[in-house]
C-alpha cells in the first residue's frame, strides 16, 4: 500500500469516526432534553434539570463541530439529523428508576468514557483547530458526566440504586460497538489516526476497560451499586480478546 | 502515551465522580433530611398508635399488613416487568 493510499484510508476512517460522533452528539442532545423534562416532572433538584438542558445545548454545538470535521476529511454527514434515540431503560422500571438508569447509561458510562477518550486524544492533536475543538468538548463532557454522578448520588441518598447492579451487563454491552473486543484490520490500528482525532482500535479498547475499572465501577460501588455483574461482563470480554 | 493516559484516567475518578457527588451535595443532604423527617414522622405516628385503644391498633396493623402486601406485590410486578427487558446502553466516543 502506497503512502498516498494509506493517507487516504486514514482520512476516510477519521471521517467515518467524526460522522459517528456527530450522530452520538445529535442523540445526546435529544436525550438530555428529554431527561431535563423528566427530571422536572419528578421534582428533581432544579440545578440538575438545568444542567441537563445546558448539556443538550452543548451537544448541539458539539454536533456542529463533528459535522464540520467530518466534511473537512471528505465524509460529510447526512443533511438530516438522525431519528430520536430510543430510551434505553428496561421496560417496567418505576419512572424514578428509569430516569436513573438513563442517566447512568448516558452520563456515568458513555460521557465518562468519552471524557477519557478526549483526554487521551488531546496531547496527540497537533493541529491547533482540532486541539481547540477537543478541549472544548472535553470541558463540556466533564459537566455532562458529573450530571450522571450527581443524580446517582441523590438516588443513593434515597436508597434507589441497588436495582442497577444486575442490569449493568446489558447497559455496558449497549455502550460499545460489537467489534470493540475483536481484532480489526491493521488500518484501524494506525497510530497516525491520533493526529486526526481518532484513537487506534486497541487503544480505544484499552481506554474503555481502564475507564470502567478506574472510574465507572468505583463510582458505582460508592453509590451502593453491586458492580460484580458488570465486572464479570468485562472480564468475559477481555478473556475473549486475549 | 500509555503512561500519560494511565495517569489521566486515574485523575478522572476524582474529577468526574467526586465532582458529581459534590454537585449533588446539597440535593443528597436534602433527600436525607426528607428521609429523616419521614422516619421521625413514622416514629411519632407509631407512638400515637400505641396510645390508642387496642381495636385501633389492630385495625392499623391490618392496614399496614395490607399495604406491605401491596408494596411487595407491586415490587414483584416491577421486577418481573424489568426482567422482560434487560435494557440497553448509550454509545459514546
Amino acid at each position: 500500500m502506497t503512502a498516498e493510499v494509506r493517507a487516504a484510508t486514514r482520512r476516510a476512517l477519521a471521517a467515518s469516526a467524526w460522522r459517528f460522533r456527530w450522530s452520538v452528539e445529535c442523540d445526546a442532545s435529544v436525550r438530555f432534553e428529554r431527561l431535563a423534562a423528566r427530571l422536572d416532572a419528578l421534582d428533581a433538584p432544579t440545578h440538575l434539570a438545568g444542567l441537563a438542558r445546558r448539556s443538550a445545548a452543548d451537544e448541539r454545538r458539539h454536533a456542529t463541530h463533528c459535522a464540520r470535521l467530518a466534511a473537512e476529511l471528505g465524509g460529510p454527514v447526512l443533511e438530516r439529523a438522525p431519528p430520536p434515540p430510543p430510551e434505553v431503560a428496561p421496560v417496567g422500571l418505576a419512572e424514578e428508576d428509569a430516569v436513573t438508569y438513563e442517566l447512568v447509561a448516558a452520563c456515568c458510562v458513555a460521557e465518562s468514557v468519552s471524557v477519557a477518550v478526549l483526554t487521551a486524544l488531546l496531547p496527540a492533536a497537533r493541529d491547533p483547530a482540532l486541539h481547540a475543538v477537543l478541549r472544548e468538548l472535553a470541558e463540556d463532557e466533564i459537566g455532562h458526566a458529573r450530571l450522571g454522578w450527581a443524580h446517582l448520588a441523590v438516588a443513593a441518598g434515597r436508597g434507589r440504586t441497588a436495582f442497577l447492579g444486575p442490569l449493568l451487563p446489558a447497559m455496558l454491552a449497549g455502550s460499545v460497538d460489537e467489534d470493540l473486543f475483536r481484532p480489526v484490520e491493521p488500518e484501524r490500528e494506525d497510530e497516525a489516526l491520533l493526529a486526526l482525532g481518532v484513537l487506534p482500535h486497541a487503544v480505544k479498547r484499552e481506554l474503555f476497560v481502564r475507564a470502567l475499572e478506574e472510574v465507572v465501577f468505583p463510582g458505582l460501588d460508592g453509590a451502593g451499586v453491586d458492580t460484580e455483574p458488570g465486572r464479570a461482563w468485562l472480564a468475559a470480554r477481555r478473556i475473549a480478546t486475549s | 502515551m500509555s503512561e500519560k493516559t494511565n495517569v489521566s484516567v486515574r485523575k478522572l475518578l476524582r474529577v468526574l465522580v467526586a465532582g458529581g457527588v459534590a454537585l449533588a451535595g446539597s440535593s443528597a443532604a436534602r433527600a436525607q433530611d426528607q428521609q429523616g423527617a419521614t422516619q421521625t414522622e413514622k416514629t411519632d405516628k407509631a407512638k400515637q398508635q400505641q396510645q390508642q385503644p387496642q381495636d385501633d391498633a389492630q385495625k392499623a396493623k391490618a392496614e399496614k399488613d395490607q399495604k406491605d402486601k401491596d408494596a411487595q406485590k407491586k415490587k414483584a410486578d416491577e421486577q418481573k416487568k424489568a426482567a422482560d427487558s434487560e435494557g440497553g446502553g448509550v454509545k459514546g466516543w
